[in-house]
């Protein structure tokens, strides 16, 4: 795409130069260098693209501008599009880990690999491998891996809500050589790799007739709902994210000794689909939680600070810092979350500096809610 | 067809035994690449991977014996990352011996040979498999 069409695709051409974008931006406060309001203005500007700006690989993805914006600028849109064409003239990348998520991503991406990627499943979970509906696990089997130092397993989450869809009684199936959506590389810009996922993705789809698809992941859902129909072909898939099945919320949980949590929202679910209350909803009413709000929190909540693995420094970890002060501030037992990379994030903050982890414990909210039904079930 | 193996070698006595061999005239597959580092430590699984997605057959590390470590981490990451990088690559559906650990005493120029050899000839013989079958084994 040329930087006009870019432009027009973004409505960046609507763009006043009033700043807010830039006085609500998480990473221009710890960074007054980064400013969403000047990248804009050198995309419209005739001196060439702002693709070669290294400033656009800070921004956190986090939709905080375009909330705010009057005219709607899609910057996370933008950003991505920048991103592209700047891989495109070759830039170098600053990979965090190693680049071990992206080389995993890419790999995945191949047409002919047959993954073994359920082993981490427990027995009793439920899986009908007959319908059309499928459960879109995401990539926690791996992070379980990468992360294993963090002392966090991603897959309870995803096992969680996998329990919540049995004791509804919503059938599934699971895509055996399921691809990452691709979410990351899509946002690192990485046009390609993304395009290898989906294709593969839609291959799967096909070859077991899955017209719907369930998903806890906010990114994955996120990515299938809005992005695939956009850039992959063949796609056609009713997406749903699980605080959207109405069976879930029917569940009488609430056994568990009373617990006081601090809600994260993820950006995806929360500033992109303004869905705020289910998950809070299963928090109370499922996990039997007293709610507590974060300073920041619904519209204006903080991003768990990580751009797609890479350029992870101390910008982010700023945010991430402030994060898990306001949630310690709550005097919450539990900081939750219903996204895998919001707790890798939150978790990996939490950790460094002193070398201890947070001051709060921070848990899925799938796994919690699945935990309280089970111990109401056991008596 | 010998496989392109990179080699990863921490700069002491991993790196005395390719120089060991080298010294004496010890052949080995010109499809070997050896990267030097300064300490085996500093190998993480997405370096290992990376090697793997940009077309190596196999990924050897070779590093000093773990009591011998010079930069006092007796190894401990190197396992981490090494069991990191074999789990991942079964989750993939890859061959995971397609990543090996050799830790070798100092100047042992034979070992070095054997180890590429040996490592080699295990990744051909499963090259033979999948160009049979179609299958990976
Ligand atoms: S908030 Fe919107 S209109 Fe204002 S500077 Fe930012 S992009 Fe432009
Ligand atoms: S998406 Fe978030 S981090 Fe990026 S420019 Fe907008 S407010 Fe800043
Ligand atoms: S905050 Fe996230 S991206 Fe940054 S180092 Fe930690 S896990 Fe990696």
């Amino acid at each position: 795409m040329n930087m006009q069409e870019i432009i027009r695709q973004t409505r960046a051409h609507f763009c006043l130069d009033c700043g807010k974008c830039t006085a609500v931006c998480p990473v221009n406060r710890f960074d007054p260098r980064f400013s969403p309001r000047l990248i804009v203005q050198k995309a419209l500007s005739n001196e060439g693209g702002a693709y070669d700006d290294a400033r656009i690989w800070s921004c956190v993805g986090c939709n905080m501008c375009t909330v705010r914006c009057n005219y709607n600028v899609s910057y996370v849109e933008l950003i991505r599009h920048l991103r592209m064409l700047s891989r495109e003239n070759g830039t170098e990348l600053v990979y965090s880990h190693g680049g071990v998520t992206e080389s995993v991503m890419h790999m995945m991406g191949k047409d002919d690999i047959k993954q073994d990627r359920s082993g981490w499943l427990p027995a009793d979970i439920q899986v009908n491998g007959s319908g059309d509906t499928a459960f879109f696990v995401g990539c926690a089997p791996y992070f379980d891996t990468i992360f294993k130092d963090l002392n966090i397993k991603l897959t309870d989450g995803t096992i969680g809500a996998m329990r919540l869809l049995n004791m509804a009684g919503v059938p599934f199936g699971l895509l055996n050589n399921e691809r990452c959506c691709g979410h990351d590389l899509l946002l690192a810009g990485d046009s390609n790799g993304f395009a290898a996922l989906g294709r593969n993705n839609v291959e799967e789809r096909r070859a077991r007739g899955i017209k719907k698809i369930i998903t806890s992941c906010p990114e994955c859902y996120y990515t299938l709902k809005e992005d695939y129909p956009r850039y992959v072909d063949g796609w056609n898939v009713e997406v749903i994210h699980i605080t959207e099945v109405p069976e879930i919320f029917k569940l009488k949980g609430a056994a568990m000794k009373k617990i006081k949590a601090a809600f994260h929202d993820s950006c995806k679910l929360g500033r992109h689909f303004k869905m705020y209350d289910g998950p809070r909803n299963l928090l109370t009413s499922l996990a039997g939680a007293e709610l507590c709000e974060m300073e920041n929190n619904k519209e204006n909540s903080l991003c768990c600070g990580a751009s797609p693995w890479m350029f992870c420094g101390s910008v982010n970890k700023q945010i991430q810092d402030e994060r898990l002060r306001q949630a310690e501030a709550t005097g919450a037992d539990y900081m939750v979350t219903s996204c895998p990379k919001c707790q890798i994030h939150l978790t990996c903050a939490g950790m460094s500096g002193d070398g201890k982890y947070a001051g709060i414990k921070i848990v899925d909210l799938y796994h919690l809610a699945a935990q309280s039904l089970a111990q109401k079930e056991n008596g | 067809m010998n496989s392109r193996i990179v080699v990863f070698s921490c700069s002491w006595d991993g790196w005395s035994c390719i120089d060991a061999a080298a010294n004496a005239g010890m052949p080995y597959p010109a499809s070997v690449t050896v990267i030097k580092l300064p300490c085996l430590s500093g190998i993480d699984a997405g370096l290992i991977l990376r090697a793997l997605e940009y077309g190596a057959d196999g990924v050897l590390l070779l590093g000093c014996q773990p009591h011998e470590c010079r930069h006092g981490r007796y190894g401990e990451n190197i396992e981490v990352e090494f069991d990191k990088a074999r789990q991942l690559l079964s989750m993939l559906g890859e061959n995971s011996d397609r990543v090996r650990l050799a830790r070798l005493d100092a100047f042992d120029g034979t070992g070095f040979i054997e180890t590429v050899k040996s490592f080699n000839a295990a990744l051909e013989s499963k090259a033979k498999v999948t160009a049979a079958t179609g299958n990976k084994p």
